[in-house]
C-alpha cells in the first residue's frame, strides 16, 4: 500500500524547512553525476542530480534538526539514510531507473516528501504514479520499486527520501 | 585585448585533484538563484573561498592548499576572491554576464572538465576543458556559457592584483 499525507507538516515547520532548503545560503549540495547508484555510465545528460545527506549511520548535517518532525511523526525506530534530492529543471520530462532504495528482503520504510509542487513523479513499477505536491509525503514498503522523474515546469525540484525501520505513524 | 589562454596549465597530476575535487561528490556547492545580484534570470553554483581578501573560513584551508600550485604560477601580489562555480545544463545555449570584479584587476579561470559550456571572453567563447586557464582583464566583457548537451561546467574564478 502506497499512504498519501498531504500537510503533513505544520505550516510553521513546513515554511521553516521549505525556506531553508529554497534560499538558505549555507545549505550545501553535493553533486552526484548520475541519479541511482545502481546505473551504469550514462550518457544521458539530464542523469545528475545534487544531494544533501542528512543522515546515513549518523547525522551528517548541520540542518538536522529540519528532519526532527518526520522523525517524530513518523515515529522512525532505527533510521536507515535520509537525504534530500535537487534535480534542475530539463526540456522533455527524464523517467530514472525503478529501484529499491536498499538491498533487502526484510520490510522496511521508504517515505518520500515534496518540499515544492512541480510536475515531477514518483512512478511505481506496478502502475501508481504520485505527483510532486509541496508538503506531502508519501509512504510505502521499501522494497517497492519505484523511480523518479524530473520536472519541466519549476527550476528546482526538491524532495527529501527517507529510509527506516519500526514505523507507526502518529 | 585578446584573453591569454594556456591549455595545459599546470602538472596534470596537481591538476587531477582540483578536476576529481570539482566534479566529485564530496565538494558542497551552495545553489545561487543568481549570477550576479538578485533577482536574476539565471542561477549557479557557487561556493566562495576568499572574498573581499579575507579567507572565508578554516574549513577552506585544504581547498586553498589545493589550488595553491596553480596560484603559484599566477603572478600576483593580492588576491580579491576566489571561488568555484558550476554551471548546469540549460536547455539552449545561454550566455550571463559576470562583472562582480574589483575595477583594474585581473581575472583568472582554470576549467575543472571538457564540456560544451565555458566561458565568453570580449566576445570569443573558450569552451571548457581540463587543464585549460584563461586571464584576462576585469575590465574585459566576461560571461557564463552555460552547457547545453554536456551536464555542467565546473571552473576555478579568481580575481587578482
Amino acid at each position: 500500500m502506497i499512504k498519501t499525507i498531504d500537510n503533513f507538516l505544520s505550516i510553521e515547520d513546513f515554511k521553516k524547512l521549505k525556506s531553508t532548503m529554497f534560499d538558505n545560503k549555507h545549505f550545501a549540495w553535493y553533486y552526484n553525476d548520475k541519479v541511482n547508484d545502481e546505473d551504469g555510465i550514462t550518457e544521458n545528460p539530464d542523469n545528475y542530480l545534487f544531494t544533501h545527506v542528512f543522515y546515513n549511520t549518523f547525522s551528517n548535517s548541520d540542518f538536522f534538526y529540519l528532519i526532527e518532525p518526520f522523525v517524530t511523526k513518523l515515529n522512525m525506530g532505527s533510521i536507515v539514510k535520509i537525504k534530500a534530492n535537487l534535480m534542475m529543471k530539463t526540456t522533455s520530462q527524464q523517467i530514472f531507473k525503478f529501484h529499491k532504495d536498499c538491498p533487502w528482503d526484510f520490510k522496511w520504510w521508504t517515505a518520500i516528501f515534496y518540499v515544492n509542487t512541480n510536475n515531477g513523479k514518483t512512478i511505481f513499477e506496478r502502475g501508481e504514479e504520485i505527483e510532486s505536491r509541496e508538503n506531502r509525503l508519501i509512504l510505502f514498503d521499501g522494497r517497492l520499486k519505484h523511480a523518479g522523474t524530473t520536472s519541466t515546469d519549476s527550476k528546482r525540484r526538491i524532495l527529501i527520501n527517507f529510509n527506516y525501520l519500526n514505523s507507526e505513524i502518529k | 585585448m585578446k584573453p591569454q589562454i594556456s591549455y595545459r596549465f599546470m602538472d596534470p597530476i596537481l591538476y587531477s585533484s582540483i578536476k576529481d575535487t570539482l566534479t566529485g561528490d564530496t565538494f558542497y556547492w551552495l545553489y545561487q538563484d543568481y549570477i550576479n545580484f538578485r533577482p536574476s534570470k539565471e542561477f549557479h553554483f557557487k561556493t566562495e573561498i576568499i572574498k573581499n581578501s579575507n579567507l572565508l573560513g578554516n574549513q577552506f584551508i585544504n581547498y586553498l592548499s589545493m589550488v595553491k600550485p596553480a596560484l603559484q604560477l599566477i603572478p600576483h601580489k593580492k588576491i580579491h576572491s576566489l571561488s568555484f562555480r558550476m554551471l548546469t545544463k540549460r536547455n539552449k545555449k545561454t550566455e550571463y554576464e559576470f562583472n562582480r570584479f574589483k575595477i583594474d584587476t585581473n581575472v583568472f579561470v582554470l576549467f575543472g572538465n571538457n564540456s560544451d559550456g565555458g566561458i565568453n571572453v570580449n566576445n570569443e567563447f573558450i569552451k571548457s576543458s581540463e587543464n585549460t586557464s584563461v586571464m584576462f582583464k576585469s575590465n574585459d566583457q566576461f560571461k557564463f556559457v552555460f552547457p547545453v548537451k554536456d551536464k555542467t561546467t565546473p571552473f576555478i574564478l579568481l580575481n587578482y592584483s
